[in-house]
């Protein structure tokens, strides 16, 4: 009945058009684009969570948009030899979210390692924190793998389309007859039309730009440098150790293998990037385990183009000599030494600081790094990006069941309202941490390290933090 | 029990629902059946504010998604699949009721005695793509869908009955509305005092949130009355809820009609009352 009223509208206004010429050809070809509920941008694993936990909702159409070739990430083969570098840490809370919605168990679980330690030491001033806690905490997974996993499982929700290799080209307000409802072209001219669009296309998020929501924040002026690491034992614990040149981690893979994830500066990230790989091995025991003006040699060295044996000489020597001193006593403190790194391994990403004016627009919602940049430090990025989802994914499916329009501004409003503050608040801590550490000053760096020798013995606060991280 | 008062201390509705009422043409009056012309003429006046979540009718916004849930509950209670089920909202005014239960996956008609309203709710819902062919208006009271013989898998009528002429007879034509063993949902105002400081006093005369005479305390209607008035016409009762509004976050939730001992002390204001037609 209502489609009687309507359809003379669209004419009139197709012939309208067509008389404007050169849109003449482009209208003919242009379909009608098709509705969904949802449309979610991008197929990482924020928008596969989201388009995963929507997926129970029965009787809504959400597509999942990405231009990727998500298919490969489907079926992708893990290799036997190694861990891929680009790899993620999902808190004890979250994975136990994934899992509720059917989203974890598709995983390889075997390459997912679980674990419930993480020292953290200050080269400058020598404080150490042993955040240790009964049960598992956190695990370390290969972004492919759970990605992967996630697609597998999003295939058997039927009210869920996966549109893959398919470039999101524009995004535009449809004409006044649907009040507005962004309509997303992709490259392949499918159009897609939504009660809500969702961001989660990263950093540089094309949702977020045509939703026109501001950003504002910082460059850290450094580089994420990753690779897989091969340890000489096996590990079950996460490190992570404060340098002047910034934080290094090393987080843990089963079987012996583990993640590397080293904040740099341009020059040192550069320089760190191009060593051989057999010295970069020694460089990161030396990170580990060395004082900071015999890391300045090295790196000094490495600079003047000192040849592959001679500084694979002069790190093993400064290495034993260590190994014979006292702080080799504190061997719990100390990650596994790295025998070597998957060759190929090292890349890299670029560390901003990046926060937005809202989370939502109108129709317009935004989850993951499309809303929240921070630091990887704690290792919060997805973390945030989950909490999100989460956050979102039950506010809708409570509108659902109110029958309430899923991108109205009042839904929408309660996600932010929930969200975006605590969003803020995480990012303000994880930069706090960055500033204080980032301080190379005497004072600073002895103040923190008594700091941390000081929480460390203090229990209770200590559960607190890793709570506050973790869960 | 304060709390519970203070809670309620805000107006939990308030608003009018659709106006079942006549059209101003002397043709649908002289049916002589149970809708009221006056009330057609102030709902008519009133239609443009629908859906404006400020306006006069706001409260109405707000218990929406609880009104909505509680539908879906008795129908998912019923064993009723939303998808491919008829339903018909009674006194629609905008659409709000009609819209959302579009939603839930219901072919909705929803019919309404102000010409204006309905003409409000049909241009909102061409707005929306996806609910435009599942949810049409027209303007109808239940009379006359009865005299059509038409027959619905729900019967919903929201903040209509405290308006109408003659209340008994509206709900023996909503029962009719239903098909046997179908659910006939009705949310109304209690006739109580609280009910006269939460939807008339506060909202009409103190903060000035809905227009005066809005609402007439005498038309309002306990939940004792309405399912004496069901069960004559073949509807047993399933459940009641109230409808409290928490005014910390604006939002709406049912709350169980007996507080321990305190029998009907979570309907003494607005609430929700379903019934079941005999099969």
């Amino acid at each position: 009945m209502r489609r009687a009223v309507l359809s003379p509208l669209r004419t009139v206004s197709w012939r309208t058009l067509d008389r404007a010429g050169g849109w003449r050809r482009r209208l003919a070809t242009q379909a009608a684009p098709e509705l969904y509920d949802v449309v979610v941008v991008g197929g990482g694993p924020a928008g596969c969570a989201l388009a995963g936990a929507l997926g129970s909702l029965g009787g809504k159409r959400i597509a999942l948009v990405d231009s990727g070739k998500l298919g490969d990430t489907r079926q992708w083969e893990p290799p036997g030899d190694t861990y891929l570098p680009r790899a993620l840490q999902i808190t004890e809370g979250n994975k136990e979210y994934l899992a509720r919605l059917g989203l974890w168990d598709q995983c390889y679980l075997d390459r997912i390692q679980a674990y419930s330690r993480a020292v953290v030491t200050d080269a400058l001033g020598g404080g150490a924190i042993d955040l240790g806690a009964e049960e598992t905490a956190a695990y370390m997974t290969e972004t492919k793998n759970l990605v992967g996993g996630m697609l597998r499982a999003i295939d058997g929700r039927r009210n869920v389309s996966v549109v893959e290799r398919a470039r999101v080209t524009g995004i535009e307000r449809a004409p006044a007859t649907a009040a507005g409802w962004p309509v997303v072209t992709l490259a392949n001219g499918q159009r897609l039309q939504a009660r809500l669009l969702v961001g989660a296309d990263g950093a540089s998020s094309r949702v977020r730009k045509f939703a026109g929501i501001d950003t504002y924040g910082s460059e850290y002026a450094q580089y994420g440098l990753v690779a897989t690491l091969c340890l000489e034992e096996l590990n079950r614990t996460a490190f992570q150790r404060f340098l002047p040149s910034g934080p290094v981690a090393l987080l843990p893979f089963p079987g012996g293998f583990a993640n590397l994830v080293w904040s740099l500066d341009a020059e040192m990230f550069q320089l760190l990037r191009a060593a051989p790989e057999a010295v970069f091995a020694g460089l990161v025991n030396a990170a580990f385990r060395l004082a900071p003006a015999e890391l300045r040699y090295i790196y000094d060295l490495l600079r003047d183009g000192a040849d592959e044996a001679t500084l694979n000489a002069e790190i093993e020597w400064r290495l034993d000599v260590f190994a014979k001193s006292a702080a080799a006593a504190a061997t719990a403190k100390l990650p596994p030494r790295v025998a070597a790194i998957t060759p190929k391994s090292r890349t890299s990403f670029p560390l901003r600081l990046r926060m937005v004016d809202s989370l939502v627009a109108d129709r317009v919602a935004l989850v993951g790094d499309a809303g929240h940049l921070v630091h990887p430090l704690a290792g919060q990025g997805l973390n945030m990006g989950l909490e999100d989802v989460r956050c979102l994914a039950t506010h809708l499916e409570l509108a659902a069941a109110g029958g309430e329009d899923l991108g109205a501004p009042a839904v929408l409003e309660r996600y932010n309202r929930e969200r975006y503050a605590r969003t803020l608040a995480m990012q303000g801590i994880i930069d706090k941490v960055w500033r204080v550490f980032g301080a190379r000053a005497a004072p600073v760096a002895a103040l923190r390290s008594a700091a941390m020798d000081g929480l460390d013995r203090l229990p209770a606060l200590k559960d607190r933090l890793i709570g506050a991280f973790m869960s | 029990m304060l709390g519970r008062l203070l809670a309620r201390a805000r107006p939990v509705s308030a608003a009018a629902r659709g106006g079942r009422a006549w059209t101003h043409s002397g043709a649908a009056a002289a049916d002589g059946g149970s809708v009221c012309a006056d009330e057609v003429a102030k709902f008519g006046q009133l239609s443009r504010e629908w859906w404006s979540r400020t306006g006069a009718f706001k409260y109405l916004h707000t218990m929406n998604p609880a009104r909505v849930r509680f539908i879906g509950g008795i129908l998912a209670d019923l064993g009723v699949d939303p998808r491919g089920s008829s339903a018909v909202d009674v006194g629609c005014g905008g659409g709000l009721a009609a819209e959302a239960l579009g939603r839930l996956g219901l072919r909705v008609l929803g019919v309404d005695a102000a010409e204006a309203s309905v003409g409000v709710a049909r241009a909102h819902v061409a707005e929306d793509p996806m609910l435009a062919e599942r949810v049409a208006y027209r303007v109808a009271t239940a009379e006359q869908l009865v005299r059509e013989g038409a027959v619905f898998d729900l019967v919903a009528s929201l903040e209509v009955v405290e308006h109408v002429a003659d209340p008994a007879r509206f709900v023996e034509s909503l029962v009719r509305l239903a098909r046997p063993g179908a659910p006939i949902v009705v949310s109304t105002i209690n006739r109580t005092p609280l009910a006269y400081l939460l939807d008339v006093a506060l909202p009409e005369y103190v903060l000035g949130s809905v227009p005066r005479g809005t609402h007439d305390h005498a038309k309002f209607v306990p939940p004792s009355d309405l399912q004496r008035m069901l069960a004559d016409c073949g509807a047993d009762t399933l459940a009641v809820n109230g409808l409290v509004l928490n005014p910390l976050t604006s939002e709406c939730h049912l709350v169980d009609r007996d507080c321990g001992l305190l029998r009907d002390a979570g309907v003494q204001a607005n609430y929700i009352l379903a019934a079941r037609k005999r099969a």
